[in-house]
């Protein structure tokens, strides 16, 4: 047995590219976005493509969704598919960010 | 135990940059110093191992009963919390990582001075950036470091264990270089453990009012966060964790041992452990010099060493701690960060300055063995 305490090579796959190649923007501006959930395909489909149609996933967990939009009919971009075309939905789901990450602006957060 | 001083490779700055190392010389300040090391015997060496796996054991007993008791109040933890925490340890969740910062003067017992069990830095340095130094500066000494080896491995047998999981997401604070390349560093040996990686800043989580998301919309399975539990439980979405829809790295459980308010926990349950200095919510409770610390205080933040009969700031946000004042060497007081992986202890990482609390500008000094 080897009695040393230390690695035997240590390599490294990632590290040594320039900084930030890696990171993305450090701040994101928070924006709501909103998908709307349909109880089948069919209704999806009856406002957005077949190719923007997905089944919901995860435990208990069943219907459609379309795509992402933005919640803010003012700043959607070109590319931005909206709420659909009958924008009659049986639900909207929305997803927020932002909710992480203000102390670590005022503070170190390694110990 | 000794310190040493020699003459630093003449390309060292090209060569720890080239391993990630870019903030060296933060502010003008030296970070990385290797115009000295740290020499230590291989029984010395042994001690600092034996004390580390003994401190470790100390703290999860403390947790099993911590959270058979129920008792998460001392330490800060809101009371909604409490019950997702508990989960969290009765489920055994995995933990990786951990940096007990020891007081070893090379003859008397290691002393715990805190458990950094939740954000531990300086890893980088330790597990890498000063093995490459002994390759090239120490050739045929040995070091106490299979940080590298033990984190891959762990990554692995995570690997192995959860096959359902497809990703691993880093996040932290991208704008602070040390937390970045932390965050990569780890990413990097998960990588080689196995998993499929991605990172994301912690601003640009999302909440889809089920699970948290990433910036595809997609859903996080597993986090490794370079960031706080007292933080996140305290912002906007911290009421979703919860939830538990996301695998955390570390685990919930961590938060009991993260906080100074373990140390006077750890005494009342062991006593006169070798390893252990006398703490105490209240001033009074130790006799003699001490060191006053902020329950949620990071980096040597707020740390303030108080002497005979002086008195405290109060509150229940502080604890005392028995002053054990660190070794000096050529003026330089010297700190073991001591590294846990996967339950382990893996290696460690020598911090040292002239002042006597170690901050997050302490230098990080090389070590090795014989």
């Amino acid at each position: 047995m080897d009695p040393r305490k230390r690695s035997n090579i240590v390599l490294l796959t990632l590290l040594g590219l320039p900084f930030g190649a890696i990171a993305v923007a450090n701040s994101f501006p928070g924006e709501e976005l909103r998908r709307n959930l349909y109880p089948d395909r069919a209704a999806c489909e009856r406002d957005y493509s077949a190719q923007q149609c997905e089944q919901r996933t995860g435990t208990n967990i069943t219907g459609w969704h379309g795509p992402y939009y933005s919640a803010n009919q003012a700043t959607r971009a070109g590319g931005d598919p909206g709420p659909g075309r009958t924008g009659a939905p049986a639900a909207i789901e929305t997803s927020t960010r932002g909710g992480f990450g203000n102390f670590g602006r005022a503070g170190h957060a390694g110990s | 135990m000794r310190r040493e001083m020699l003459p630093p490779r003449s390309d060292w700055r090209q060569k720890v940059e080239a391993l990630g190392l870019d903030f060296h010389t933060p502010g003008g300040e030296p970070y990385w110093w290797e115009a000295a090391c740290y020499a230590f015997s291989a029984g010395e060496i042994d001690l600092i191992e034996d004390a580390t796996d003994a401190l470790h054991q100390l703290c999860l007993e403390a947790v099993d009963r911590l959270v058979a008791a129920g008792d998460f109040g001392r330490q800060h933890i809101p009371e909604p919390f409490w019950s997702w925490v508990a989960a969290s340890w009765r489920r055994r969740d995995p933990d990786l990582y951990g940096r007990f910062d020891l007081v070893f003067d090379g003859s008397s017992p290691p002393k715990m001075l805190e458990y950094n069990a939740d954000t531990p830095t300086a890893l980088l340095e330790a597990a890498v950036v000063q093995w490459y130094w002994l390759e090239e500066v120490k050739p045929g000494c040995d070091q106490f470091n299979s940080i590298h080896e033990k984190l891959i491995s762990a990554w692995a047998e995570q690997r192995r264990l959860h096959p359902q999981t497809s990703r691993v997401d880093f996040t932290g604070v991208f704008d602070e270089p040390e937390d970045l390349r932390t965050l990569e560093y780890m990413r990097d040996v998960c990588g080689q453990g196995g998993w499929p990686t991605a990172q994301l800043d912690i601003s640009q989580i999302g909440w889809n009012g089920r699970c948290f998301t990433d910036l595809a919309e997609h859903t996080i399975e597993a986090l490794f966060k370079l960031y706080p539990w007292e933080w996140m439980l305290r912002e906007n979405f911290g009421e979703h964790l919860r939830a538990d829809c996301t695998a955390f790295i570390e685990p919930p459980w961590k938060m009991l041992l993260s906080n100074k308010a373990i140390l006077p926990i750890l005494w009342e349950m062991f006593p006169e452990h070798p390893n252990l200095l006398p703490a105490s919510f209240q001033r009074d409770g130790i006799r003699g010099p001490c060191v006053e610390k902020p329950v949620h205080g990071r980096e040597g933040a707020e740390v303030r060493l108080l002497g005979a009969g002086e008195a405290g700031l109060g509150g229940n946000d502080r604890i005392y701690q028995a002053k054990c004042p660190l070794p000096v060497f050529d003026g330089m007081h010297a700190l073991i960060g001591s590294w846990v992986i996967d339950g382990k202890a893996a290696g460690m990482g020598m911090r040292e300055d002239r002042a006597q609390v170690t901050t997050n500008t302490s230098r990080f000094v090389p070590h090795y063995f014989r």
